[in-house]
């Protein structure tokens, strides 16, 4: 081939290639947003914002072909039109997410309410309960109200004879009380702490308290208290209520208390 | 008419076009969009506060162009201005409204 012709045909192929370059990179984001935007909820949700981006669009891809053969690309603000489309489709999105979330927010209040009165009804009725099971566990053995819970606290001379850990047969019946009330108290947790006086080593008072505990734990849990709701705890000769120096207040002092606790949730 | 003639005319109807700035009524309203996104609180969040900052830029670039002549090219950096900063305030709007529907949701799953 003539190397003049080659040369010629080499150059119209460049300008033909100069030419029909692509769209610029904002009309193709454009393009690409605007359908995304209008596929989705927008569409339902914000017509008028989708159709407002549609026209922004449509005035790029005219400013595009207006210049698309113009080299100079004199006057030509494709670029500007389709950023200002692109940002058009974003805010019909915007507009649209705006609704979901508003009425996301509304069925929220709704549940909120609802929740709120189920639970001041929930609250009330344990409250009653609870009052009605705390009278009859006073009957007993003494019932306080502490920060730490219900605790209900039973002489250990009723439960056991002195220096054993098993359970007294006839300490027995008001034991069995003691389970009556405290498995009407649905959803709570209950402690069972062993207490001695300060007669004799911390050791062996200390492990005296806890085989007493796991005594009164054992029983509860062979009555239907369920197992994962009531633990044992040994405490010794800790927290006296009354003075180890007189044989009432040690026999004060030799006790089993049950805290009775909410559940956490 | 002389070519010189036709040559001078048209400088002239360039130079006169070239003079003619943006609407100061359009620059003002670029710029009540900007006050407009920041009431809505745009600038708290990081998606509006990118839009809020181009819709600033465009509009300081339209003004820079503005001066030098060049209108039709500011008054398409108007246009981007305003769809930034309209944008800005609806993500601003967009995000407050989400941030809501999670407290909500925080709370009735604390409540349940």
């Amino acid at each position: 081939m003539d190397k003049r012709l080659i040369g010629a045909f080499l150059t119209a192929a460049c300008a033909a290639g100069c030419v029909t370059e692509g769209p610029p990179k904002e009309l193709i984001d454009a393009r690409a947003t605007y359908q995304k935007v209008a596929s989705g909820p927008a569409a339902e949700l914000n017509p008028a914002g989708v159709a407002d981006a549609k026209t922004a669009l449509g005035r790029a891809e005219k400013s595009y072909e207006d210049h698309k053969y113009d080299v100079s690309r004199s006057g030509d603000f494709t670029r500007d039109e389709a950023y200002v489309a692109m940002r058009k489709a974003q805010l019909a999105e915007s507009e649209a997410n705006l609704v979901l979330a508003s009425r996301e927010k509304a069925k929220l209040d709704r549940d909120l309410e609802a929740a709120k009165l189920a639970r001041a009804q929930r609250d009330a009725a344990a409250a009653g309960n609870t009052d009605d099971v705390a009278q009859r566990l006073a009957n007993i053995a003494s019932v306080k109200q502490e920060a730490r819970g219900t605790v209900l606290t039973l002489a250990g001379n009723v439960l056991f004879a002195t220096g054993q850990y098993k359970l007294r047969d006839d300490s027995l019946p008001a034991l069995k009380q003691v389970v009556g009330a405290l498995r009407d108290m649905g959803g709570k947790t209950f402690i069972v702490e062993g207490y001695t006086d300060s007669t004799g080593s911390d050791t062996v008072n200390r492990k005296l308290s806890m085989k007493r505990a796991t005594s009164v734990q054992q029983y509860l849990i062979r009555q239907g208290i369920p197992a994962d709701q009531i633990k044992a705890v040994g405490n010794g000769k800790d927290r006296p209520i009354a003075s180890n120096d007189t044989p009432e207040g040690r026999a004060q002092n030799r006790r089993v208390e049950i805290i009775v606790t909410s559940n956490p949730s | 008419m002389s070519k010189a003639l036709m040559t001078a005319v048209a400088i002239l109807t360039l130079a006169a076009c070239a003079s003619v700035p943006v609407s100061p009524q359009r620059v003002q309203a670029s710029e009540q969009a900007i006050q407009d996104a920041v009431s809505a609180g745009a600038g708290k969040d990081p998606a509006s506060a990118k839009y809020l900052e181009l819709a600033r830029g465009d509009l300081a670039e339209c003004k820079q162009l503005s001066k030098s002549g060049e209108t039709a090219h500011a008054e398409k950096m108007l246009d981007r201005s305003e769809a930034d900063a309209r944008l800005a305030a609806a993500t601003a709007r967009e995000s407050a409204a989400k941030a809501e529907v999670k407290e909500a949701a925080d709370i009735l799953k604390a409540i349940q």
